[in-house]
This record gives C-alpha cells, structure tokens and sequence, in this order.
C-alpha cells in the first residue's frame, strides 16, 4: 500500500499557509539558509545544458583574459575616482559573479576579500526581492550593502552590485566593494570602542536599490548623505562605485555580443567549478591530520580580558572540518563579535593569499570545508550584538588558517607555496573624527592600517610593513596627502623600533612606529580599535617567537608645536625617546592600550602607535650570526637581543663577530635549556592549573573544560550559556572610587 | 622512510617514532602528542620582548604582561634544539597542536618516486 497519501484538507492548510507567510513577512531579516551556507550554488538549467556540452577551455582562457581586464579597467576607475582614504589605498575590490552569486572572477587589485563574502546578499536580493512588485530586479537597477548580517564584513564596507541581463534573464552580477568607512555610527569611521549595540553601527544597509535606470535615485543619496560624516565622501564614492559597475556591465555584454551568452555563462560558471573541485583535490592530496591554535584577543575594547579563540583544522579526505567550539561566548555590549559568515571568509582569504598563492579567491576554493561552532560565541555570534570590530576574531581565524595549513603542507608531498609564519593580524590604524580645516566633517582611518608586517619564511625574513594579512595589493597611503585633508602632521612617520618582529632562525617583518601631532584648532580627535596589547596577537612558527605587544601613547597639555619652534632639540621623533627622557616640561605622558575610544585633541597634543611585527620561524640558534649583526646595525633588534637571545658575541663598536666566542655562548645556551626544561608530566603536576588566573577575566574553554569561562558571570555549558552584558567601565571606576571615598570617611 | 613533520621533526613511518632531525634523537610514538617527549621550559615573555618604554612608568610598554601571558619553550632533550614556542595564559595547558594520521602520512608517501625523493628530507621543506 502507498503511505504518500496526505489529507487534501490538510495539504490545502499548509498551502494557504504558505501564501499567507510568503506575502506577509513582518521583516525581511537575515536568512540563516543563505548567511551560514557558504558553498556553491546548484547548477542552473542553462548551466548545465551549456556545461554538459563540452568546455572549450582555450575559449574559456580567452574570456577569462577579457574580463579580468574588464575588472582591472574598472578598479582603476573606481580607485581613482574614490574619496575614502581607505579605497584611495586600494581597499576595494571588482568581480563578475555568475545568475546565482558564485564569485567567479575578482580584480587582481586590492582586497578580493570584499567580493568573497557576497554571494549572500546577491541570494538574498534574488530570494526576496526578485518577485517583489515593490522592488523587482531590472536592468540598469544598482543594490547597496553594508550590512555584515546579509553578507560583506562589516557596516564601514560597502558595496554596490548591478545584475547583467541577457534576453530579459538575468546571466551574471558585477560587483564593486569598497571600505567606505564612515557610515553615521555612535563614533566615527564606523568603527571603535564606544559600539555597544547593533543599533550604534550607524546606517545598517540590508541590500537596498539606491540605482534605478544606472543612475543613482536622489533621495536614497540624500538619506545617506545625510546620516553620515562625510556627505561628499559617501556622493563621490557612490558614483565612483556605479561608475565601475556601468563599465562591467558594459564590457559583459560586449564580451557576450562577441563570444555568445552561452559561452559567458559556461565560463562564469565553470570558473566556480574549477576553483571548487581544485580546493577540494588539494586537500586530499594533504595526509589527514589535526591541527589545533588557540589565540587570546586581549581586550574587549572598552576593559581588559582574555577572550580565548579556538580552532582546530582536521583533514580528512577531501573534507575539511573547522571546528570553533570553546571560543569564548559573545559579549552583548561589545563590538567584537563574528558573524560565522566572517570566519568562514578569513579562511578563504587565507587560503588564497598565504596557502595557495596561484588559486584565484573566492568562496568556492573552500567549498569542501564545513565549519562546526557553539552558535552565541564570538566566532558564530547572533544578530543581537554588535559586529563592528567583527575583524578581531576574524584576524584570528586568518593566522589560524594560515598556520594550520603551514602545518599540515610540511609533512605533505606536495606544496603550493612557502611554509612560513604569522602574518601580523591587527588592524593598528588611528581612527579620526571632527572638523578639517577645509570646515569639513569629517571620520574615517588613516591608511597605516595597511602597514601590517609579513611572517617569516622558511628561507628568508618576512617582509617590513609590507601589506596588510588580507590583501597582497594594497597600499599605506602618504603622510603629505593625509596632512593637506586632515588637521594634523605625521610628526613621528614610518620609523622602526627595536624589537617590533618575531625573532627567529628567519625573523619576522618589522613595523613602524607613527604619531599624529594635531594642528589648527577646530574639534578633532583619535581613537584606535586593536587588540595585542597585554597578549602577543602573532605567532611564529617552529620555535620562531610572536610579535611583541602594542600601545597608545600619549603626550598631552602642552603646545608641541610651540615646543618645535622654541627648542626644536627637545624633540625627537621616537616614540621611545619622547616618552622615557620626558624632557618636555609640563606635558602629561601617558600610555594605554591599543584600544581607547575617541577623544578631542587641542593642537600641538600627540598620539602615537605602532604598527606590528610579522612572527618568527625557527630556533633563534640557528640564526646566521651575520644576520643578527646586520638586524642590530638596521635597528630592528636591541643590543641584548642579539647577545642574550640570538647568542652573538661581537665587537660593541666594531660589530666585528667574535665566531669561536659565538659558538661558545651558543653551546652554553643549549646546556642552559637543558638544565631549565622540565618534563612533560613534571610540567603538567607543577605548572598546570585547574583555573584561569584571576588577574584578568577569562572567556572561554579553560583546558578541556566542557563549560565556558564567562568572565565576571562564571561558566556555563555552550548551551546555556548567560548574557553577557559588560559594566560601563567608567561605572566600575566610580564604584571603585566611591568605596576607597567610603572606606576613608569611615577612618577618619 | 623518514619524512619531515615539521622543521625539527621527523617521523620514521616505518618504526613510527618521532626524531630530533637535529640529533636524532629517537623522541617517542609518533601516535603520541610529540609534546610529551621534549621538555618544557615555561619563560618569562619580557627575557624575549624586552620594554620599549619604561615599565616603571607605563603599564603598556610594548611588551607582554607576564601576569597574563606565558611562553612554553619546547626542547629537545638530548640537543636542546628549540622545536616549537607557544604563548599561553599561565596554568594553561600546552596545546597538542599537531596530530597527524601516521596510517594517511605512509599512505601519501607511498608513491615509488616520492620515496626516491625523500632521501633528503631537507628538500621538502620548501
């Protein structure tokens, strides 16, 4: 007997139920089918019709020429049209995708990253809007996105998407993907300590149609406009961002007026099925293996904290499962929560950039990856928290990645690309807001976020502040162009300090020290977003140490321009100098963390920082005395660095190296290393402990402990896990004052 | 047949055991946490990252907060060969970072010509 029979009555409930919701949707949310599926879409009917027919692969590299140039043409159109600092410095991106989202083909510039992670609103904006009277998907319509919960990374990134139409069919969608960075948020640029809620990331743009008939409608511009910092910033770059998009879709029609619409979708869609089934036949090329990284962001942005990060990489196959569990829980009032749809990005983008360099990037290259979570966490959070500085976690994952996958290659046959350590991960930018003296209002980042340093690599030093661990391609900006637009100068500029690099057998790049000394008298203030200051953010490989930790430092109350002028002696553009000779009198010294949220600064007051070091790779031992001389006569090591760590005896004036001496000092610190290491179990009794330590707050798995470490609000199963809702600090500073006031009053 | 897990270390896949590829050491089952059989020094991080700025004056003076912050050196115990650092939270565990399938490692390297190439392991390291 058939068991496929339903009650009509039934069936007839469940239908008018379904009309009724699909006409009736009281929001239009994220939809967690589309934001936590990152693999590639089913092949469409034409796809399949055209794909099944044979692939004329020389046609294909024909076409694939055609558009990537298409895609150059319209980066540079863009890039040089843009007025975001951060786009100006090349943080922006162009791609073809194919009818269903697929990234198929991004720019050579730039940080594809932007592109990655958009298949989602293009599903999105298909799923819910393509049937929509209200909004529909016409030729010549442009959408805007900014909203990390439907895709991208975070609300400071926008994008603008143009379907390609052929016959009345929608065939491809071109992209242009940008770092905007102001977008009307509590504070300015977008990102920064002060967002505590969803609701304090400014304009949270869920896909919207901003184009219709390729021109922009004027009062969705003015809206924009108008709920931002910098209202020609956002007009300039909407119009550079549409411009490259008319260009794109101009040149697929044209290559589809050439090779024929069947031959386009074939290759859009054939290039997302190579990426696919290559990614997938690397990994099984790898032995199956486990590896596991566990890192600390340090800071909460507003209060210290250990918010441990875990994951572990296991290869199995042709699979690869990501599991993130034990990462610490979210936090409920601070902007360092991912969304899974950005950690499943920073892994692309690592496999693209650092593991396998000749593989274009995009989504697909991962697709035989699977990711397991505790749902709530900060790697997999919900939509109730902010995501602003979603990039701390995200970072993490990247140097996860990258080292897992350094890990699992050395034991492989077979490589793609050099072993080699952490690139630096944190986003070390100074972040400004307030008037110019062009009477502009302005927020937004200085380009030095950029300036990240390479890892070391298993035959060479990595590279000074070369580029940042999300884009090979993109550029630091110039201290002149940003001192004519903003209200301050470089007073300290790109100058390295001893011991910003991970030493090593080969050690890591270094970075650069900077200081932004303000000028006129209009309001205009810093503030800076980045973890890494208690905790080492970068880690070497191989017994190559980590980059070392960062701060904000201060020089306050006091004119240094007037200073400059009167003893220009007393200054010397170090941060080291300036802050441990103090010979400024007056000034008020101060250092903090690399997270502080925004402040005005008079004129002639000074904030300095740094950018980060790359980490090191191999036993210091083994480095080439000669090499350690040479660090210490280009200033990237100290003198007791390379006799105390490094083991070079030589000539203090000279740098003449003592070898027979160096060799000695050497044998001693292996004997030393000897006689200090423990054993495993000795370890484990004495070293060991069942709790965290209470100087900071924990977050997180503690060992293999099954609950979560909650901070202030003790543990919990991942499942049960508490709101965790952070006191104000400056809160728990008045408490903290009140009790000391109480406690003298009662002495007195 | 012997092939490189990492820079320092190598498995012997038929005796399955971890090496010292610096002195030979035999170290122990390469089904085991390779940790296990080195020996461990925990270390202060600011005898490595020493302050830029005066820690006497400023609580962030780029460099690591021992309060929070740990190094484990890992060593070989015969040659005391540097094989791996982790930073950690003091009384954490060490991490077992690396746990490779030995049955998949031989099965990958099973191929006549990749054991022709691994005589010297050294080649594959880049």
């Amino acid at each position: 007997m058939s068991t496929n029979l339903v009650n009509p009555d039934t069936a007839d409930d469940q239908e008018l139920v379904d009309r009724f919701l699909s006409k009736n949707r009281a929001f239009l949310g994220p939809d967690p089918a589309i934001q936590r599926n990152h693999h590639v879409a089913a092949r469409s009917l034409h796809e399949e019709q055209v794909l099944s027919a044979g692939v004329d692969s020389n046609l294909y590299a024909e076409i694939r020429s055609g558009l990537r140039a298409a895609l150059d043409e319209t980066f540079k159109i863009a890039e040089m049209t843009v007025a975001s600092p951060a786009a100006q410095c090349a943080d922006m991106s162009t791609g073809y995708f194919t009818a269903a989202g697929d990234l198929s083909l991004a720019s050579t510039r730039g940080v594809a990253g932007f592109t990655v992670s958009l298949h989602y609103p293009i599903r999105f904006i298909r799923k819910y809007f393509e049937a929509d009277d209200t909004v529909g998907i016409h030729e010549g319509d442009g959408f805007l996105l900014n909203d990390a919960h439907y895709g991208g990374i975070h609300s400071p990134d926008q994008h603008l998407f143009m379907p390609i139409f052929h016959d009345g069919e929608i065939v491809s969608w071109c992209v242009c993907a940008m770092h905007e960075g102001e977008i009307g948020a509590r504070v300015p640029g977008g990102m920064g300590p002060m967002i505590e809620s969803p609701w304090d990331e400014g304009l949270r743009g869920s896909p919207i149609k901003m184009v219709e008939n390729y021109a922009l409608k004027t009062d969705l511009v003015t809206f924009f406009q108008n709920s931002c910092r910098e209202p020609q910033t956002m007009l300039a770059d909407l119009k550079a961002r549409l411009a490259a998009c008319c260009r794109m879709e101009r040149r697929g029609k044209e290559h589809i007026a050439r090779y024929g619409i069947d031959s386009i979708v074939g290759f859009l869609r054939s290039n997302v099925e190579f990426m696919r089934d290559e990614g997938r036949r690397r990994i099984a090329e790898l032995p199956d293996g486990t590896v596991r990284t566990q890192f600390y962001i340090d800071d909460t942005m507003r209060e210290p904290a250990l918010l441990k990060v875990m994951y572990c990489f296991t290869v199995k196959g042709d699979k690869v499962i990501v599991d993130l569990r034990g990462s610490s829980p979210e936090l409920f009032n601070r902007p360092i929560n991912s969304l899974l749809s950005t950690q499943v990005l920073g892994v692309a983008i690592t496999l693209a950039h650092h593991i396998w360099p000749d593989m274009p990037c995009a989504q697909a290259i991962i697709d035989c990856f699977e990711f397991i979570t505790d749902p709530g966490s900060i790697a997999d959070c919900s939509d109730q928290v902010p995501v602003a500085l979603c990039i701390q976690p995200m970072f993490k994952i990247m140097t996860a990645a990258e080292l897992a996958f350094a890990k699992l290659y050395f034991g492989a046959p077979k490589k793609y690309g050099k072993t080699k350590a952490g690139w630096f991960n944190q986003p070390a930018a100074i972040i400004y807001g307030g008037v110019t003296q062009h009477q502009d209002s302005c927020g937004n980042m200085c380009g030095d976020l950029n300036g990240m340093a390479g890892g070391a690599k298993c035959d060479e030093d990595g590279e000074h502040s070369i580029a940042p661990c999300f884009g090979a391609n993109v550029d630091i900006g110039e201290s002149e162009d940003a001192e004519e637009k903003l209200p301050f100068i470089y007073a300290i500029s790109k100058r390295i300090w001893p011991g910003n690099c991970g030493f090593g057998k080969f050690r890591g790049g270094a970075a650069y020290e900077y200081g932004l000394m303000r000028y006129g008298e209009q309001p205009f203030g810093f503030q800076t977003f980045t973890g890494g200051s208690y905790f080492p953010s970068t880690f070497g490989l191989y017994g190559g140490y980590a980059c070392p930790t960062y701060g904000t430092v201060r020089v306050r109350g006091k004119n240094l321009f007037n200073v400059l002028k009167e003893t220009p002696e007393l200054f010397e553009a170090s941060m080291a100098s300036i802050m441990n000779d103090r010979l400024i009198e007056g000034a008020e010294y101060s250092s903090h963390s690399m997270a502080v949220a925004f402040e005005l600064y008079p004129e002639g007051e000074l904030f300095m920082t740094s950018q980060g070091g790359g980490g090191g790779y191999g036993d210091v031992l083994d480095r080439d005395p000669e090499m350690v001389i040479k660090d210490l006569e280009e200033g990237l090591i100290r003198a007791e660095t390379a006799s105390d760590l490094y083991g070079v005896v030589y000539d203090a004036e000279t740098y003449a190296i003592d070898e027979a001496e160096t060799a000695k000092r050497r044998t001693e610190i292996l004997k030393g290393r000897l006689a200090q290491g423990i054993s495993w179990d000795e370890f484990m009794a004495t070293r060991v402990n069942p709790e965290p330590p209470p100087a900071v707050p924990f977050f997180g798995r503690w060992n293999n402990s099954e609950e979560l470490y909650c901070g202030p609000f003790g543990k919990a199963l991942p499942s049960e896990l508490p709101p965790i809702i952070m006191p104000d600090p400056k809160d728990v500073e008045i408490q903290q004052l009140k009790s000391q006031l109480a406690a003298l009053q009662t002495l007195s | 047949m012997k092939v490189l897990a990492t820079e320092y270390l190598r498995v012997d896949l038929q005796k399955e055991m971890w090496e010292c590829d610096r002195c030979d050491h035999v170290l122990g089952s390469a089904r085991e946490n390779y940790k296990r059989f080195l020996l461990i020094h925990d270390r202060n991080p600011r005898e490595v990252h020493h302050p830029l700025l005066d820690p006497e004056r400023y609580r962030f003076c780029f460099s690591p907060d021992p309060e929070v912050c740990v190094i484990y050196e890992f060593y070989c115990p015969n040659c005391g060969l540097m094989m791996d650092v982790e930073y950690t939270v003091p009384g954490h565990a060490p991490l077992h970072d690396l746990e490779l399938d030995i049955d998949s490692l031989k099965e990958k390297w099973s191929g006549s010509d990749l054991q022709a190439n691994s005589a010297t392991t050294a080649a594959f390291r880049s």
